[in-house]
């Protein structure tokens, strides 16, 4: 008990500072998103009027407690690019991530566990070699990358999909599903390579335990000792990944959803810091984080439960 | 010298009663912050003024021929709550849903007055890069974007309309006068003429623009000084000669450009090399969007920059009036006595034909003094699909999707169909009194509707107003509201509205409304005050 509310307020602190560096940072970035809005067709007074109606002109201390405690109120304030409140804007695209980022973790966790599997059990030095090496390309990948590569093979050359046409869940999911899978691989790729290959690691690592000599012994088959015994054993040692799967997938989805178009928070994000939208990313940037800490708390708590050696040497 | 552009606010917007009553503070704000003094509008029950509804009566402060056009600004209900999220217009076009990063959606406004528009639908679908628009283009998922920089290029061997059009914006090699080498005239002329503009147009448009000379456009013939186009032709031992004179042989300079605009960085590029065989020597900084509005523009932070500057209404005041010495928005800092005088002349000509004239001749003004090296009216590229047609231009930074149709099986016009646009900048939102930039106006265009519309060739015919008729002295105009005229929530147009709209337009000082004396309708006349110059 005394472990979680310390874990819990680690992450209360974390998240403070986090606010705090966001909120300075992108101030002292240069440009003003009172011109942003006006164009080159303002004149000067009417730029120091919108700053003065956006509240730019207030001290620094004094627009970062006024937005701190309206968030701890749920008010994020009004953005300043699209004069809504954010929480509005939010609503739509939050969404639209999350089920990208779910339906990337899934193909991560299927087909990670499967192939971390699937590759331990075969240990000849040539294939080995080609599923590293393929594995290394997976990883080194960067995200825009694959996602131009899918759009070019399957979209333009075998008119798989069509890469421009985004439709939203609301208008028609069956082809909201058809074009999300696509963006979905890209992030998923690089994540899949690297949980494969610590699962193939913990497999290998677990199957040399006594545990797998006695079952092996009793008779049992290579499938089900690999997939039941050993893998429950392997996936133990890489609960601690998640969070950083998770991450890796939203920091995945910020890039990729730019390059497939893909209205979520990602690309939100993009827009509002070209537009210095501050109320906008301050919020993006919390949401981002909490979601990122709270996976990692979870994670915590989970390997606590899973794993007894490591309460007890607490 | 009337400053053109008085002091103005923006945002919120209030009856005649409140804004008589509190004279510039503006509600929920701070009291204790300076504020921008507005214009004030009092209105006042009047026998001289007309009694129906129907005509409304505007007086200047002083003769202008061209009024017509700064009353294309858009007349919305008086009750509207939220333009930015809800626009409500008379246009041709409905805003039938935003969402942000997305697309924009509109349909067909069924109770046009005038001939509806004929497709049912415009898509624009938002994109995040020019670069991928054509791309887009050969999957089918658009049917049409506005290619700059040559985008077009990647299209070649397929099947498209590629229409022409000026875009309406001048590209310009600002020079800060206020710098120190570039106070000397000889100097600015020598960069003038070390810049090769048909190069630039060759190499960085393809060969689709046309040479400016000037800051007005082109396309705005009536007062383009065309004699100025060829001034400062390419002669690379005059520019020597000047800077020989001008004891500035080591010339060097920073040009800051927008990096968000290849066309404009290429041109730095292609600038660089031709100032560099008059041996001056040009440093290239590239800077994002906000920071060059912000450092450049606003604080006038440079030495030299690239940019296109376009106008909010085809009149040669929205080109010329930020070089008047004391206009907020002059951001190369010239100043000359002449121009200011020239051009102060020009506003107030009751002739229209001396008008031109001293239009015309601001415009030599500003060449002669080198204000600035014009470059050209880039070309802007409109790209269609064969299955749609019925493309026009305007004098304007504007999309007339209205005129666009779908071409069916036998090659005629078909009614209805979905027209999907890539677009790579979206309207912020949809108050026209707030929202000025290029492209949330041409989305505007289609929406909202003024007293006076723009045609094709540049010239003002009646939208909203079905007739405007204009006193000999150029200082009445008398306009008749068109019956039958209903916004896009299906309320009848009233003067009410015609009222709450003029006065918003003085209020918040869009389109250049400073000229306004008082305006007279329904019973009423409005006095309007300017703020003191400062």
């Amino acid at each position: 008990m005394r472990y979680f509310i310390r874990k819990l307020g680690i992450m209360v602190l974390t998240l403070f500072i986090i606010s705090m560096v966001t909120f300075w940072l992108f101030h002292i970035v240069p440009g003003d998103p009172a011109a942003m809005i006006l164009g080159t067709s303002a004149s000067r007074e009417q730029l120091d009027n919108l700053r003065e109606e956006l509240g730019l002109n207030r001290p620094l201390q004094e627009q970062y407690v006024e937005w701190i405690s309206g968030s701890l109120h749920g008010d994020f304030g009004k953005s300043i690019q699209y004069r809504k409140p954010v929480a509005k804007l939010l609503k739509g695209k939050l969404s639209v991530t999350l089920v990208l980022g779910a339906m990337a973790m899934t193909l991560v966790i299927i087909l990670g566990i499967f192939l971390g599997v699937f590759t331990a059990g075969r240990k000849h030095i040539f294939s080995e070699q080609i599923l590293n090496f393929l594995n290394i390309l997976g990883i080194s990948f960067p995200g825009f990358f694959l996602s131009i590569l899918l759009i070019w093979i399957f979209g333009l050359l075998l008119r798989w999909f069509n890469p421009g046409k985004f439709v939203s869940f609301s208008r028609d999911p069956a082809k909201f599903f058809k074009f999300m899978i696509w963006p979905a691989i890209a992030i998923a790729i690089p994540q899949i390579c690297i949980l494969s290959k610590y699962i193939r690691t913990a497999v290998i690592d677990e199957a040399r335990s006594d545990y797998v000599r006695t079952a092996r012994s009793k008779g049992s088959t290579k499938n089900r000792i690999l997939y039941v015994h050993v893998l429950k054993n392997a996936i133990v040692s890489v609960v601690p990944l998640i969070g950083m799967i998770v991450s890796g997938i939203f920091s995945g989805s910020i890039v990729v959803e730019q390059v497939f178009g893909i209205p979520g928070i990602g690309r939100l994000l993009i827009a509002s810091v070209s537009a210095r939208d501050y109320p906008t990313v301050q919020t993006l940037v919390m949401y981002i984080a909490i979601l990122i800490l709270v996976v990692n708390f979870i994670v915590d708590i989970l390997i606590q439960i899973l794993d007894p050696r490591i309460r007890i040497a607490r | 010298m009337k400053k053109r552009l008085l002091a103005l606010i923006l945002g919120t917007v209030m009856t005649a009663s409140l804004i008589a009553g509190c004279g510039g503070g503006s509600a929920g704000k701070d009291a204790e912050t300076e504020e921008e003094p507005k214009p004030v509008v009092e209105a006042e029950e009047s026998a001289d003024a007309p009694q129906d509804e129907r005509t409304l009566v505007v007086h200047l402060n002083k003769p202008d021929s061209g009024f017509p056009a700064v009353v294309t600004s858009p007349i919305v209900p008086a009750d509207a709550e939220d333009l930015d999220s809800e626009p409500i217009g008379t246009g041709p076009f409905v805003l039938s849903e935003f969402v942000e990063q997305d697309y924009t959606l509109l349909t067909r406004n069924e109770d046009y007055w005038g001939e509806p528009a004929h497709l049912d639908s415009v898509t624009l679908k938002y994109f995040e890069n020019t670069a991928s628009l054509a791309t887009n283009y050969l999957s089918g998922a658009i049917d049409g974007f506005n290619s700059n920089a040559g985008g077009w290029k990647e299209l070649e061997g397929t099947d498209y309309v590629q229409n022409l059009r000026h875009s309406n914006a001048v590209q310009l090699l600002a020079l800060n006068n206020e710098f120190e080498p570039f106070k000397d005239v000889r100097v600015r002329q020598a960069v003038a003429y070390a810049v090769d503009a048909e190069e630039i147009i060759d190499k960085v448009s393809y060969g689709l623009g046309t040479k400016a000379g000037t800051p007005v456009i082109p396309g705005l013939e009536k007062y383009f000084n065309d004699e100025l186009t060829d001034v400062y032709d390419v002669n690379v031992e005059k520019a020597k000669e000047l800077l020989k004179e001008a004891g500035q042989e080591n010339l060097s300079f920073t040009i800051r450009v927008p990096s968000n605009y290849q066309v404009h960085v290429d041109t730095g590029q292609v600038i660089a090399n031709q100032l560099a065989k008059a041996g001056i020597k040009v440093e290239i900084e590239s800077v994002d969007w906000n920071t060059w509005l912000n450092r450049v523009y606003k604080e006038s932070e440079f030495e030299a920059t690239i940019v296109s500057v376009d106008g909010p209404i085809a009149y040669p005041t929205s080109f010329l009036n930020r070089y008047v010495s004391t206009a907020s928005d002059n951001f190369v800092n010239f100043h000359s006595d002449a121009f200011d005088e020239t051009y102060g002349k020009a506003l107030l000509a009751t002739d229209d034909a001396e008008q031109v004239k001293l239009f015309k001749e601001a415009q030599k003004i500003i060449s002669d003094e080198c204000a600035s090296v014009y470059i050209q009216d880039i070309d802007s590229v409109v790209i269609n699909s064969p299955a749609f047609a019925g493309f026009k231009a305007y004098p304007l930074y504007v999309d007339d999707y209205s005129a666009l149709y779908t071409v069916g099986d036998d090659g005629k016009m078909k009614e209805g169909g979905d027209f999907t646009k890539g677009v790579f900048t979206e309207a912020p939102g949809f108050d026209p009194f707030t929202t000025q930039t290029a492209d949330a106006r041409s989305i505007f265009f289609n929406i909202y509707e003024g007293l006076m519309g723009t045609d094709t060739d540049g010239s003002f015919i009646p939208a909203i107003a079905e007739k405007c008729e204009v006193s000999d002295d150029l200082q009445t105009y008398t306009f008749t509201l068109r019956e039958g005229v209903k916004f896009h929530n299906g309320n009848e147009l009233t003067m009410d509205d015609v009222t709450y709209s003029l006065e918003k337009s003085i209020v918040s000082g869009i389109n250049g409304f400073n000229e306004i004396d008082q305006f007279s309708a329904g019973g009423k006349t409005y006095s309007v005050t300017y703020p003191e110059e400062k």
